[in-house]
């Protein structure tokens, strides 16, 4: 590859984007050339979705500049500015007007007309003559909410093209496609590369990247960590620039490990319930003084995970244990009980209900289990007293009466790690320190080694590897609701665990 | 970002002035719509306005009827919003205002020989358990299979009504009058006027005292913490082991007991019998949802909107009389009350699906339902 041609299909630089406390992105750039198909991968939250939608026009960058065909597009450009450009961007999730048919749709905002009616007649010819081109087929006046999702993401391709975009991106196209799909849509990428258009692919799938990539920009926690031509891809380096170099493990206090506190086995949930991934065949162990880790692509079943051991999913199969003793019966209140603590990934829907004030919020397991109250009556002054406590405790300040949504996210993430992490038995924590910032996430890590030290089981589902290999005495990884492998933090190979979390059998890659 | 300290240092003003904004908008409307009917049919609507003001409060015995009126009304709204507040949307309560009415009129004539404190009491206490029973099985729907409730209740309301007039045409009737009704009470039974002339009686003290426990039930009860925290963020609640099925049953049930102990007061306070078809427009029970729904969850709230309602209503029986006010434009003005609790209600709907009993989770909302 010669240095970088001055007329660069795309050339972002320096871009900045902060959502609330978090960091999205820093400093990231993004070019690529005119006839290339140009991967952009990176985990989950790493910021490729954010880096696409200003590009496209839909999301603001804090700083930074953003040239589409030598053009420079304003500080601020609108959708519309970036669509004048050529950039065109195939969002994951393909929406349709329903009520309307294939070829509304599709020519829905830039209607070809004469003498002021839409003129059906070329708005068909010139459509179809881009589908027939890359081999699609439509009803054109079938409604268009009877497509399916791929056909959904086809139709959007051709709309693009037919507005002469000459910047594609497609963000995680593959999800929602068969394989033999999946081959379809790289022939038909190769293909429009190969008119000179440039093409960007979001994935984290590498077996993705190298099949179609001629070149590859590789983000991690908002920055821009890699750019790797084609002749230079080495899918295990890929992987390792991807989940990054791990840090070594801070040194824990050889653990000594307790009885089993929390046993999975055989768990499997019922398939193909819409929004979930069903769970099969989990079997899973956690001693007392021993933090398990849950490493995988979000999406994975992590949630079903949770929720099967917090009570609030039934497993089709299999059992729960709990100190030994099953719990397949018993509802969450039950299982709270026993000592289980849960820190929930959705902090805002199920961590806390944002409408009480924070005294009800944290005295909420209390006042379940009926600790705190006199026949029936609140307690309110020794509630309020143990809450105080609690909160500070966790470093959150606040007035006791202030509804719980006035706190910011982090704090709302301390105010739920100091109610849940007292005195537990088993702790399920989700994402504990997503979106929570330095100080926060060190509180969080912090809780959760006290614990383990203090003989607590722990199981901690992340996507960000380095906490888990910073937490976890061991770590397995979940892949469409399985748990293909596992490893120990010591030992780590973050290659091997890349293609694992990709789905890419270790034993089978080339 | 001009003003960042005065806006920190009351958020609690700030918002009590957007919800009493919120709460006083329906009634400014509603008084603007009665004024255009007024002024369309060549009335002053302000000297009509002031007659209401004067029929509704002006003098002991006014106040007096605007409290009776209120007391059936305070106890259907208190049994409609503690099921809301659990976010379950009981619109049965007229159905159990039925019942309730039909038991308590059977007891204060069956049981004529026992004595005075003893019968009524006794009485109102079948009419709470028949109100109770009526919504046993919509409650049992709700929080075992998830069948919407509001279907349930709306239809049982029905039932409710035939099935009470059937009753007292074949079995209760009293023969020698021509109405469909049953025999009058005992004398026993019946609660004495407080103020002579009117229908105010020892029940608005019960009313009230039940709208306080209201207040104190959710605010510092375990259980009452379960009921909001259910209607709140229900998933949070499941997270907590809050148990959504008890918070159904509960507040379904005592929204029953509620509405059968508003129909028995009607009886012995009012009516002195039981009359087929006698809680029309529009009806103890449904006004009980639009107090409800207009006294946002508040115990404050729900009183003075059952105030509102039965000045409207006590007001509006004496003027027709003697201000050439037709009847019609008192029933206009609740009826478009009733508009805006019917809008208000599918919002809450909208925004509040149990998904820990079955149903769509339907994230955001501002809760503005407190």
């Amino acid at each position: 590859m010669s240095a970088e041609p001055a007329t660069a299909a795309v050339h972002m630089t320096g871009i900045w984007k902060r959502f609330g406390a978090v960091q999205a992105l820093a400093d990231v750039g993004l070019t690529a050339d005119p006839g290339e198909i140009h991967a952009l991968v990176g985990e989950n939250g790493a910021g490729k979705t954010t880096l696409v939608r200003i590009l496209a026009g839909l999301e603001r960058a804090d700083a930074g500049s953003v040239d589409v065909n030598g053009r420079r597009l304003g500080p601020h450009h609108s959708p519309k500015e970036a669509a004048e450009a050529g950039v065109g961007l195939v969002q994951q999730h393909c929406q349709v007007v329903p009520g309307l048919a294939v070829l509304e749709n599709l020519i829905l905002g830039h209607e070809p007309t004469r003498l002021g009616l839409i003129h059906r007649r070329q708005a068909l010819a010139s459509t179809r003559a881009i589908a027939d081109r890359l081999g699609y087929s439509f009803d054109w006046y079938a409604p268009a909410e009877t497509l399916g999702l791929g056909q959904r993401q086809r139709l959007e391709i051709v709309r693009l093209l037919w507005r002469r975009c000459s910047v594609l991106v497609l963000d995680e196209p593959t999800t929602v496609l068969t394989a033999a799909e999946v081959a379809n849509l790289f022939e038909v990428l190769r293909s429009l590369a190969a008119e000179g258009r440039t093409v960007i692919l979001i994935t984290h799938k590498l077996d993705e990247v190298r099949e179609v990539a001629d070149h590859v920009t590789v983000l991690r926690h908002g920055r821009t960590v890699g750019r790797i031509p084609r002749q230079r891809l080495d899918l295990d380096e890929l992987a390792r620039l991807m989940v990054g170099e791990l840090e070594s493990p801070p040194v824990r206090q050889p653990a000594a490990l307790g009885e089993v506190r929390l046993r999975l086995r055989g768990v499997t949930t019922p398939a193909g319930e819409p929004g979930t991934q069903a769970l099969r065949g989990i079997d899973l162990e956690v001693r007392a003084g021993e933090i398990v880790g849950i490493a995988g692509v979000e999406g994975n079943g992590q949630a079903e995970l949770c929720e099967v051991v917090v009570g609030l999913r039934r497993p089709a199969s299999g059992t729960v244990e709990i100190n030994g003793r099953s719990v397949d019966g018993l509802g969450t209140r039950a299982r709270r009980a026993l000592g289980l603590a849960f820190v929930p990934a959705d902090r805002m829907e199920e961590g806390v209900n944002p409408l009480g004030s924070l005294w009800e919020n944290v005295a909420a397991p209390q006042i379940v289990a009926g600790r705190g109250t006199r026949l029936g009556i609140l307690d309110r002054q020794r509630l309020r007293e143990q809450a105080r406590a609690v909160l500070a405790g966790a470093g959150v300040k606040g007035d006791l009466d202030l509804p719980t949504r006035s706190l910011s996210g982090g704090n709302v993430q301390r105010l739920v790690v100091g109610r849940e992490l007292q005195q537990p038995s088993v702790v399920v924590a989700a994402h504990p320190t997503r979106g929570v910032d330095v100080r926060g996430a060190a509180f969080v890590h912090r809780r959760l080694l006290d614990l383990r030290r203090a003989g607590s089981a722990i199981l901690v589902i992340s996507a960000d590897l380095d906490e888990l290999s910073q937490l976890a005495d061991r770590v397995l990884v979940l892949h469409r609701g399985g748990i293909v492998g596992g490893y120990a933090p010591e030992d780590a190979d973050p290659a091997r665990i890349g293609l694992l979390m990709s789905g890419v059998v270790p034993e089978a890659r080339p | 970002m001009i003003w960042p300290a005065a806006e920190s240092s009351s958020p609690a003003l700030v918002g009590l002035g957007r919800r009493a904004l919120r709460a006083l908008g329906p009634l400014a409307i509603t008084l603007a719509v009665g004024a255009g009917v007024l002024g369309l049919s060549g009335r002053n609507p302000l000297t009509i306005y002031a007659l209401y003001l004067v029929q509704a409060v002006g003098g002991w015995s006014r106040l007096a009827s605007t409290l009776a009126a209120a007391t059936p009304l305070v106890l259907t709204g208190v049994g409609t919003s503690i099921g809301f507040r659990a976010g379950f949307f009981n619109v049965g309560l007229e159905g159990a205002v039925y019942v309730g009415a039909l038991a308590t009129a059977w007891a204060g004539t069956v049981w004529g020989q026992l004595p005075a404190p003893v019968l009524p009491a006794l009485a109102l206490l079948l009419g709470a358990a028949a109100g109770t029973a009526w919504l046993v099985v919509p409650a049992l729907l709700r929080s075992l299979l998830a069948i919407d409730e509001v279907v349930t209740t709306l239809m049982l309301n029905y039932v409710g009504i035939a099935l009470t007039t059937y009753l007292v045409l074949y079995h209760f009737l009293y023969k020698t009058i021509g109405n469909a009704q049953t025999p009058p009470i005992a004398t026993s039974a019946q609660l004495a006027p407080l103020v002579p002339g009117t229908s105010l009686t020892a029940a608005a003290g019960l009313a009230f005292a039940i709208l306080i426990g209201y207040g104190l039930f959710l605010r510092r009860t375990r259980l009452g913490a379960e009921v909001r925290t259910v209607g709140d963020n229900p998933r949070f609640a499941a997270a907590m082991g809050f148990s959504a099925r008890r918070a159904a049953i509960l507040t379904m049930l005592v929204g029953g007991a509620l509405g059968g102990l508003a129909g028995g007061i009607v009886v012995l306070g009012v009516t002195y019998n039981f009359t087929a078809g006698f809680s029309t427009a529009p009806g103890y029970g449904y006004s009980g949802v639009a107090v409800a729904v207009l006294g946002r969850g508040s115990w404050v709230g729900l009183g003075l909107a059952a105030l509102f309602f039965g000045a409207l209503a006590s007001a509006g029986g004496v003027i027709q009389l003697f201000g050439n006010v037709p009847i019609a434009l008192t029933q206009i003005l609740q009826g478009t009350l009733m508009i805006f609790a019917g809008i208000r209600l599918v919002q809450l709907r909208r925004r509040r699906r149990h998904p820990a009993t079955g149903g769509e989770t339907d994230s955001g909302g501002d809760g503005s339902w407190r």
